[in-house]
């Protein structure tokens, strides 16, 4: 009976760092993820000095679209599409003679391997008033919430208290123990 | 009435290697240089954002600029989620009284940090993210959605950590006593 506990406790223990490591193996060797869109590129907003050669949809994995439209308008509402969408790893591209300057809209629709659909509809500019290309990296991240470090007040203090501590844990394990 | 939390010499801690007897306080170093290490990262995040006046996007840290993808990694954040608890754990017989109890505050923060960095992960696996939102979203962010998750996490977990630090490695007489590892103080 005085056994019990600990054993009832090591049964649990044990079965939760079981159950922990098999979900990591699902994760690391089981079904790989689903492609899902994480960005368009030109992105959306986008002013560009250049026009761009084609317009790209960027997923987190290659997919394996069952149907799949891409339609680039330009400014005059002309279809600036040339050619069918291609897959390329882990890009969906499709080739575009975007020379006027201008809005371009562009509108999409997929329906993934998983039956998952995608669609969407963005814009960009080309030519007057541009500034330079959204940094690829900045338009994926944008779409990644939680991870980046932002320039708000909140962040400015949690950063000060970090610093603070970090100076404190210096601090203490430079000097010797001693008995207060 | 309190009990005093006790971890007399020759008791057996179930970790291996005397890491909370003789190797504690070079243990306690080691973990102390990983979480540094990472808090330098932080630290270098936030002088390209406030000093050089970079954009938070770019500003990626020391490791971050060569290797962009690690920063939404969730793997990341996950492992170190991960080893932070692992070395609360581990290290946490060594601590005696007050410390024990900051340590254990630090310990199950942590054990809920992971639970979230474990959801992400999922999330980010699986593509099917939390309550319909388009990127993976932890339980705290539901609640305040504009937090900064990695650092709002990591703080409220070195915060008690260090108040631990603090109390171990300044123990008051009484404490002193109960030590069995090697950050007891030397009699004067």
């Amino acid at each position: 009976m005085i056994s019990a506990l600990p054993t009832r406790r090591r049964l649990l223990f044990g079965g939760a760092g079981v159950a922990l490591m098999l979900l990591v193996a699902y994760l690391v060797f089981g079904a790989p993820a689903p492609a899902r869109l994480q960005a368009v590129e030109p992105a959306d907003g986008t002013v560009l000095i250049a026009a761009p050669a084609q317009v790209a949809l960027r997923f987190t994995a290659a997919p394996q679209p069952r149907t799949m439209h891409i339609t680039v308008v330009g400014p005059g509402g002309a279809d600036v599409t040339r050619g069918e969408p291609v897959v390329d790893d882990v890009l969906i591209t499709v080739p575009v003679t975007a020379e006027h300057p201008g809005r371009y809209r562009v509108g999409f629709h997929l329906e993934l391997g998983d039956g998952a659909p995608v669609s969407g509809l963005v814009t960009f500019t080309v030519g007057s008033g541009a500034q330079p290309a959204a940094d690829p990296v900045e338009a994926a991240g944008a779409a990644h919430g939680g991870h980046h470090m932002e320039r708000d007040t909140s962040t400015l203090v949690l950063v000060s208290i970090d610093l603070a501590l970090m100076v404190g844990v210096v601090w203490l394990l430079t000097r010797r123990s001693r008995v207060r | 009435m309190s009990h005093p939390v006790r971890s007399a010499p020759g008791t057996r801690t179930g970790r291996p290697w005397g890491l909370n007897g003789s190797h504690h306080r070079a243990a306690l170093g080691v973990f102390m240089v990983i979480v540094l290490a990472h808090w330098a990262e932080h630290l270098t995040q936030a002088y390209q954002i406030w000093a050089l006046g970079w954009k938070p996007p770019q500003a990626r840290g020391v490791l971050g600029m060569p290797f962009p993808w690690l920063i939404s990694s969730e793997w990341l954040h996950y492992g170190y989620a991960a080893v932070m608890l692992f070395f609360l754990f581990l290290l946490r017989p060594g601590f005696v009284g007050r410390s024990r109890t900051w340590w254990t505050v630090a310990l199950a923060v942590q054990f809920w940090h992971h639970i979230e960095h474990l959801l992400l992960l999922i999330q980010s696996q699986s593509g099917h993210f939390l309550a319909g939102r388009a990127v993976p979203t932890s339980i705290l962010q539901l609640v305040l959605p504009r937090v900064e998750l990695h650092l709002f996490y990591n703080t409220v977990v070195f915060l008690p950590m260090v108040i631990a630090m603090y109390y171990h490695l300044r123990p008051s007489r009484a404490e002193s006593l109960d030590m069995a590892c090697s950050c007891r103080p030397l009699p004067a």
